[in-house]
């Protein structure tokens, strides 16, 4: 069963980015970093914030919004 | 609208539009061919209804030539000073009839022409209803104060008269009914009986009957002649019997292969029948005497056996309009069933085709949803690479990482566009396609 973490990254992406994608691409960076959706806890998040920021931001097109993601996921 | 600007909105439509599309244009025929055979069925129906309307008609016509040949009958057999009493019955039959046949008249003179004008248009003014009514009430008067043999005369050529106009109306009827264009085997030669042949049969009676009278009353002014007459007559109501007998018998073997089988027609006809040809053979048997020895037989008993004959001609005659009606309603029945059940099974064909097409239609649009939405953060995920990278080449201090991350998203895409092609491909072209793609795919991938 996913964390709360792992869920509360999933709805804050999957206001930028369409969720089937949020899902794809936060599954491709939990598996670079060694991590896995039941067990992510926040501090994860915040350990490897480069890479969720990075990899969720390409496909966030506006650089305002872009920014905003940042600032919640950093808030997390 | 320009070639160009339609081939845009064409090219804007969904696929699913388009599929509904296609199954519209192809249910279109469908729609079109129903359309065309019920309205086939249409005007048959409505023939058969006419027919009815004309049937209708004929029932209290008919009556009324069973009342005048009774009439004549009786004013043949009577005795002049009980003449007055004696025709009370059959004047109150010919009465009774003719107004039945008015106020049928009135339902169906528009269909039938059967109206004064629509008469008048035919040359056939002379055989209005209330002209043939009017002339009735005078005979009806007349017939009340018969005391010599000529106003006897007199009556009986009126009542000839009468005879042969309702008769002819009768066959207008049957013509413009189409009564005597009756398109079943069955029913034509039910017609054939109702229409032609019972009033030729009631005819032959009337004329037996008067001849016959002649010659026993001794009133005949050339005995030989009225002899060769009778026995001409007697052969013709002969042989009518055994017109009416073989189309009976027509109508029974071709009933089961008309709109089903009429559950009245054989037992309630045959008894009919056999009643009939029973009162004949014995009115045969009469003037058959009468040809050997008028001496042998009365004008009173002659007019009995008349009268017995003309009863039972107009109960077969009855019988037969019946069963008609019900042989005309069986068709009406088949006809609605056939109509409702052609227009069901197109319904059902353009419903089926539709629910077909919907499922197609998803398996088609689904995958395509998916490759949509698998591709479409492509051109976003490529632009904002693009950007990142020109950024990290002004700062010449890329991040390892990041631009890690980046190619990693690229492949990922990569791979997503190729799985997206193959299954495009499996679904344009068929799995053979797709696998000559991989292959092609792998070889390059390997170069």
């Amino acid at each position: 069963m996913p964390s709360p973490a792992y869920n509360s990254l999933v709805k804050l992406v999957s206001v930028y980015v369409d969720s089937k994608k949020a899902v794809e691409v936060i599954t491709r960076q939990l598996t670079a970093c060694n991590l896995n959706a039941d067990t992510i806890a926040t501090a994860d998040i915040k350990a490897n914030a480069l890479r969720f920021t990075t990899a969720c931001s390409l496909y966030v097109s506006d650089v305002s919004k872009r920014d905003e993601f940042k600032a919640k996921l950093a808030a997390l | 609208m320009t070639p160009e600007s339609s081939s845009v909105e064409s090219s804007r439509s969904s696929v699913s539009t388009k599929i509904f599309l296609i199954v519209a244009i192809f249910s279109l025929p469908i729609g079109v061919l129903a359309y065309l055979l019920a309205a086939n069925y249409t005007p048959q129906i409505a023939s058969a209804q006419l027919e009815i309307s004309g049937n209708s008609l004929q029932k209290p016509l008919m009556r009324v030539l069973y009342g005048l040949a009774s009439s004549k009958n009786t004013l043949q057999g009577c005795e002049t000073a009980a003449c007055s009493s004696s025709l009370a019955s059959p004047t109150a039959l010919v009465s009774a009839s003719l107004d039945a046949a008015a106020a049928v008249n009135t339902q169906v003179a528009a269909d039938l022409n059967t109206n004064a004008d629509g008469l008048a248009k035919k040359n056939h003014k002379d055989l209005a209803l209330e002209n043939l009514q009017s002339q009735w009430k005078l005979l009806a008067a007349a017939s009340g104060k018969v005391s010599t043999p000529e106003e006897r005369a007199e009556l009986v050529s009126g009542y000839d008269h009468l005879f042969a106009q309702v008769k002819q109306l009768v066959s207008y009827a049957g013509d413009t009914s189409s009564l005597i264009l009756d398109p079943d085997l069955d029913s034509y030669y039910l017609v054939d009986v109702t229409l032609l042949a019972m009033p030729e049969t009631v005819s032959h009676i009337a004329n037996t009957a008067t001849i016959g009278n002649r010659l026993l009353a001794g009133t005949t002014a050339n005995a030989a002649v009225d002899q060769a007459a009778l026995a001409n007559e007697s052969v013709l109501l002969e042989e009518s019997i055994n017109r009416i007998a073989a189309s009976n018998s027509t109508t029974f073997d071709a009933d089961a292969a008309n709109h089903g089988v009429s559950p009245t027609l054989q037992p309630k006809l045959s008894a009919a029948l056999q009643a009939y040809k029973g009162a004949a053979a014995s009115y045969a048997t009469t003037l058959k005497a009468i040809l050997a020895n008028p001496a042998q037989t009365t004008p009173a008993a002659l007019a009995t056996q008349a009268a017995a004959l003309q009863k039972a001609s107009l109960d077969y005659w009855e019988t037969s309009a019946a069963e008609l009606d019900g042989l005309l309603n069986l068709r009406i029945a088949d006809f609605e069933s056939s109509r409702i059940q052609a227009l069901g099974f197109s319904a059902l064909a353009v419903v089926l085709a539709t629910i077909i097409a919907f499922i197609i239609g998803r398996s088609i649009t689904k995958p395509l949803q998916e490759l949509v939405r698998n591709l479409a953060p492509g051109a976003t995920l490529l632009g904002v690479s693009v950007e990142r990278i020109a950024e990290a080449s002004q700062s010449q201090t890329p991040s390892a990482e990041e631009s890690a991350i980046i190619c990693e998203e690229l492949n990922a895409h990569a791979d997503n566009m190729r799985k997206a092609v193959l299954e495009l491909a499996r679904h344009v072209e068929g799995s053979a396609a797709a696998s000559r793609l991989v292959s092609e795919d792998a070889g390059q991938t390997r170069s």
